[in-house]
């Protein structure tokens, strides 16, 4: 007798509401992220919310479709800086007025320091480009303004070790640098303007090392967070 | 003019973002996502709000106290308890004087198109 072979025929499956429910949770994750941005008071009293209602957005429309979706995405990346901004200016107006110009003094650091490091490491890639002729002895020099400038963007995150960690490579490199003039022994730069140039590179780090070292320990700088605990 | 109604003059006029966030709470407290839907409707779908402009006028409003937040009776949406929004007396009567200064403008609109109509 044949046994007839049979297998059960797959059952054609629809393959969007998986596929949406993975754009679904990586869309949330994502929006989670964001929120984030926003100032620690802001976030404790609304994120929640916010999360619960850009699900209930995605949802809705994801059943009409990708263009939706997509428009929803806009909107949101549309939205957000000016929404950042809104949020943080009027979370830094409840506070005090001496906390409000604390904090101004540390947007400002961060700011100016940010650009100063960006533009010195891009100074650096010139500096190590294949064109440039770079003496062998000034590249202690060089190693020291690559360190002191990436502990500028660290010290944007990070104030306290960023700030130390540029002091110390500012300092660093100013040694460098008075070293390399005297071993270049050029005849013309005398021992005290060699110092006043070695002091002239490190000065700048040092400044902002101080500021981001200085600032980052002021109350201040959890203001917002202590405000909302305290309501 | 009273100190009262000096504040009241001084938050006119609204913008369309606060205006229409308070006509859709001012019948019964609505929560965020139910506020989103009815602006994007009563503005005939002229204005669709991201949830982060939502809550940023949300946040202003309930500084300003002309909204406040109340505990929904439903049950919780994926875990996350429903806070509704109603129209606070002040919001109230910042609403009922941006109505009213809309329906002034209005008049003298239709008033100046009557007169070169005639």
């Amino acid at each position: 007798m044949r046994i007839e072979s049979f297998r059960i025929k797959p059952q054609k499956t629809n393959p969007a509401p998986a596929q949406s429910l993975t754009v679904e949770s990586l869309l949330i994750r994502l929006y989670v992220y964001l929120l984030k941005l926003y100032p620690a008071g802001f976030q404790a009293a609304f994120a929640d919310e916010m999360q619960g209602v850009f699900m209930m957005t995605l949802r809705n429309a994801l059943v009409t479709g990708y263009l939706g979706l997509l428009m929803i995405i806009w909107r949101e990346i549309r939205d957000l800086p000016l929404n950042l901004i809104r949020a943080r200016r009027q979370a830094n107006n409840q506070l005090p007025p001496a906390t409000q110009r604390v904090l101004r003094i540390q947007w400002f650091v961060r700011i100016v320091g940010g650009l100063l490091g960006l533009f010195l490491l891009n100074t650096l890639t010139i500096i190590l480009s294949p064109s440039y002729n770079l003496y062998s002895q000034a590249i202690p020099f060089v190693v020291m303004l690559f360190l002191a400038s990436t502990s500028l963007l660290i010290a944007l995150r990070w104030g306290r070790v960023g700030g130390l960690l540029t002091i110390t490579f500012g300092i660093g490199m100013g040694i460098c640098i008075i070293l390399y003039l005297a071993l270049m022994a050029w005849a013309e730069i005398s021992v005290l303007l060699t110092l006043f140039i070695g002091v002239l590179w490190a000065l700048p780090f040092v400044i902002f090392g101080a500021l981001f070292y200085k600032l980052s320990q002021h109350p201040a700088r959890h203001a917002n967070t202590a405000k909302h605990l305290s309501n | 003019m009273t100190d009262k109604q000096t504040r009241k003059h001084e938050s006119l006029p609204l913008t369309e973002a606060t205006f229409f966030i308070l006509l859709s709470i001012a019948h019964k407290p609505k929560h965020g996502y139910a506020i989103l839907k009815d602006v994007e409707s009563l503005s005939g779908g002229r204005i669709k709000f991201s949830t982060g402009t939502l809550y940023g006028v949300i946040s202003r409003l309930l500084e300003q106290e002309w909204i406040e937040q109340i505990e929904n009776d439903q049950p919780p949406d994926a875990g996350r308890p429903r806070k509704d929004y109603a129209l606070t007396d002040r919001g109230r009567t910042i609403l009922n004087a941006e109505v009213g200064r809309l329906e002034s403008v209005l008049a003298s609109a239709h008033l100046r198109f009557g007169e070169e109509n005639r």
